[in-house]
């Protein structure tokens, strides 16, 4: 144990040792590539072993993050008009489908869907399989904020369509829908951080994204510290002024549609 | 030269607000010490002047009805006397006591929200909206101040509770929740519940307003009851013009955050002076 | 205690037997050609994941609840300080990856001298991640509560404290129950990473089996379904179970 609070915390500096020749020559390379040391940051940028490094893994992170959302908002709003149907059966089973991928984790839905291609004969790269899964689970949270927003509409609305003898696809894209949107842009940001924050799941199979690198650097020089904490503040200094811009962007479409409360 | 001058501002607007406070006694003291004053009170919300330098004594078990229009600052003054509000000038005095103020070296400074809570202990209030806690039954909803704030014993507590409660004519609805009475129920137990903590002056904020007609006259009959069995002080601020004619011993009648007119009612409202009184109690009237 | 221990041991021995007994002695050679063998092969292990994630969930509730309504209460606060730091708490944990923090809290932390076990780390993370957004739903419920109660209670002469405690909370809980039921949930799928520190909970276990079994429809398809009704039969039913005990006396039968 620590003799005084001062040695605690004079132990823990020497363990930082942020100023060490580890950041400087080993550490930073590999964020960025040794053609960054070299040759500067452009360079490194067309280096063809960056997606090795940990700022090639921030780009595969954000084209998760795009791509996956992307399938989610477009199977989300198929999820949610399918729970509208007039089938009362179909409207069930769809229900049920999407409270079983949001009830379970979304480590196992990807090993799922990655592993079981193989045994029908098709392999899968890790990519298609963890965009799938992925868009999948949150397809199905977004079909929950689409619920709640189309509900949230007032139901005179709809009734005024009907009145005004406006076609179903008219009524539902040009009346309810714009007036459903700002009920739902709260819940999709905060989805959209969700998803920026899941990615690291796609390491357990193998999608170089950013945990994956962290950890493969990590144990090969058995100092995670600098590493995770770096993953950890670039997770925060993404994730943060996402937030507030998502804020922003509320806010605008709120004003837009002229619904200022 | 400017760092000097703003230097003389500061001590200078300090030395003037002592200057305004020392008009202020620390205390009142005397024969007729009223139970209330508000000494040039002023409310601002911004810059729209609420209160304009009030100045209004309530006397010992004195039973006094606020009326006027909304927006004349009636519901504000109760709100300023259970500090719910804060005031904007002047200083209010409970019983002698300073409540918005407290004594410092000789002159009165604003009170820390120490202070305020003992001497606020003396006055007890009802709501337009009951706001009794829902979960707790109607007797727990009694106790529950006795016990945790003035340190009774629950037993005590509960002897005192069932004697408001039946006061209020509601003993057999006591282990009853709020869901389960009507609205006239709901606020004879909030009266019975502000009259457990045994105030000095009871505050009444429209407490008849929120009620179906049929109710009315519950809630009227036990303010009728603890006008004349207790001598509570009571400031009510109230709509029901008939009411407040039978039992109080004095009208204040608010117009723009000023007290265009008092007097004892049948005075008031038989012989209003002043022509805005006139033009409420006759729009008051065609309403009936 | 040790009594305790061995009675949930004992529980658990008596499921996997159970179990065994219900597959009526099925053979299993070699290949594995249906299901009733699958299970027969990797049942215990399933049951000893099993186990092992509602233990880790169960932890991880107490510490998220116990977080949620400190820093939940604090960010309504009036001193400034707590709101400060509860509002950091509340940012950092929304704002970082679970995954992050649990990899933090395992692999980082012993350089600061602080090592722990993957059974504590996990849950502890867990617990702290799912403390945040609780700390948010507990907030929301706070601030939901009607501004009259806060008055009456101030008519009452209470002090903040007493008010928190016996008048606005109370009435808080009720309010926070639904969003709490999602939390729930959330959580359990958060137990799910905690394999990733190598705990023996059900995710764990599921790569172990198809590891050995290649049966990907059947291990990773059986392990979804037991997330599933835990989830479905445990926590949502338990969910509605308290909240009508709760607002037993605030709605009209």
């Amino acid at each position: 144990m620590f003799n005084s609070i001062s040695d605690y915390f004079s132990q823990v500096g020497e363990r930082l040792d942020w100023n060490g020749e580890l950041v400087q020559c080993v550490v930073f390379p590999k964020l960025f590539g040794t053609a960054y040391t070299d040759l500067g940051f452009a360079a490194a940028c067309k280096d063809p072993a960056l997606s090795n490094t940990l700022f090639g893994a921030l780009g595969n992170t954000l084209i998760a993050v795009f791509l996956g959302y992307g399938i989610a908002m477009i199977v989300g709003l198929m999820f949610a008009v399918g729970q509208r149907t007039k089938s009362k059966i179909f409207n069930r089973i769809v229900r049920e489908f999407v409270e079983f991928i949001r009830s379970t984790p979304l480590v196992v839905q990807i090993f799922f869907v990655f592993f079981v291609g193989p045994q029908f004969g098709i392999t899968l790269s890790p990519w298609v399989a963890g965009m799938t899964a992925i868009g999948l689970h949150y397809a199905a949270y977004l079909s929950e904020v689409y619920r709640g927003a189309l509900n949230a509409v007032p139901a005179g609305q709809a009734e005024a369509c009907i009145a005004l003898n406006l076609s179903a696809r008219r009524s539902f894209f040009g009346i309810i829908l714009p007036q459903a949107l700002p009920f739902a842009l709260p819940g999709m940001g905060n989805y959209l951080i969700g998803i920026f924050k899941d990615t690291p799941m796609l390491m357990v199979i193998g999608v170089a994204e950013m945990m994956h690198v962290a950890t493969a650097i990590g144990s090969e020089y058995w100092r995670y510290t600098e590493v995770m904490t770096i993953v950890g503040l670039i997770f925060l200094a993404l994730s943060l002024p996402t937030a507030a811009l998502l804020r922003l962007l509320e806010s605008f479409v709120r004003w837009k549609l002229g619904m200022t409360r | 030269m400017n760092l000097i001058s703003k230097q003389a501002q500061l001590i200078n607007s300090k030395v003037h607000e002592m200057d305004e406070m020392s008009q202020y006694p620390v205390e009142l003291t005397g024969n007729d010490v009223p139970m209330v004053r508000f000494m040039n009170v002023t409310k601002k919300y911004g810059d729209l002047t609420v209160l304009d330098s009030l100045n209004l004594d309530i006397q010992k078990g004195e039973m006094v009805s606020v009326i006027g229009p909304s927006g004349s600052g009636k519901t504000t003054v109760l709100r300023m006397l259970m500090t719910l509000e804060q005031i904007n000038g002047g200083v209010i005095y409970v019983d002698g006591k300073p409540l918005t103020h407290m004594e410092k070296n000789g002159v009165l400074v604003p009170a820390s929200p120490g202070y305020v809570r003992t001497v606020k202990g003396e006055i007890g209030m009802c709501f337009q909206h009951f706001n009794l806690f829902p979960h707790m039954t109607a007797l727990q909803n009694c106790i529950e101040a006795p016990v945790h704030v003035l340190k009774m014993s629950k037993k005590d507590a509960i002897e005192r509770a069932e004697e408001m409660l039946e006061m209020v004519g509601l003993a057999e609805k006591m282990d009853q929740h709020p869901i389960r009475l009507s609205g006239g129920q709901q606020q004879r137990v909030a009266i019975a519940r502000a009259l457990c903590m045994r105030p000095k002056v009871m505050l009444l904020d429209e407490v008849t307003s929120a009620l179906d007609p049929e109710v009315i006259g519950e809630v009227t009959n036990v303010i009728k009851k603890l006008v004349s069995e207790h001598d509570l002080t009571m400031l009510m601020v109230t709509h029901q013009m008939g009411f407040a004619r039978d039992i109080s011993d004095r009208i204040c009648f608010f117009y723009d955050g000023k007290i265009e007119e008092q007097g004892v009612p049948k005075a008031l409202f038989d012989n209003p002076q002043r022509e805005r009184t006139q033009q409420f109690l006759s729009a008051v009237k065609s309403a009936d | 205690m040790g009594a305790i221990v061995s009675l949930y041991e004992s529980v658990q021995s008596a499921i996997k037997v159970l179990l065994a007994g219900m597959l009526g002695g099925v053979e299993v050679a070699g290949r594995i050609d249906s299901y009733p063998e699958f299970l027969a092969k990797f049942g215990d292990r399933l049951v000893d994941g099993t186990f092992m994630t509602l233990e880790q969930s169960l932890l991880a509730i107490l510490v998220a609840v116990v977080m949620a309504t400190a820093f939940g209460i604090g960010r309504v606060s009036n001193s400034m300080l707590i709101r400060a730091i509860s509002t950091t708490y509340i940012e950092f944990f929304r704002g970082t990856s679970l995954i992050v923090q649990l990899f933090w809290i395992f692999y980082v932390l012993p350089f600061f001298g602080l090592v722990l076990e993957p059974y504590p780390a996990g849950f502890v993370a867990v617990g702290l991640n799912l403390g945040a957004y609780g700390a948010e739903v507990v907030r929301g419920a706070i601030q939901a509560v009607p501004r009259g109660q806060y008055e009456a209670a101030y008519a009452l002469n209470m002090s903040p404290r007493l008010r928190m405690r016996r008048i606005i909370f109370p009435q808080a809980i009720v309010i926070m129950l639904p969003a709490w039921g999602n939390l729930l949930i959330e959580l359990l799928k958060g137990t799910a990473l905690v394999g990733l520190i190598s705990v023996t909970d059900l995710m764990f276990q599921s790569r172990q089996i198809y590891s050995l079994s290649y049966a990907a429809i059947e291990t990773f398809g059986t392990v979804l379904i037991i997330y599933y009704l835990i989830a479905r039969l445990v926590i949502t039913p338990s969910m509605r179970l308290l909240e009508s005990r709760l607002s037993k006396n605030l709605k009209r039968s």
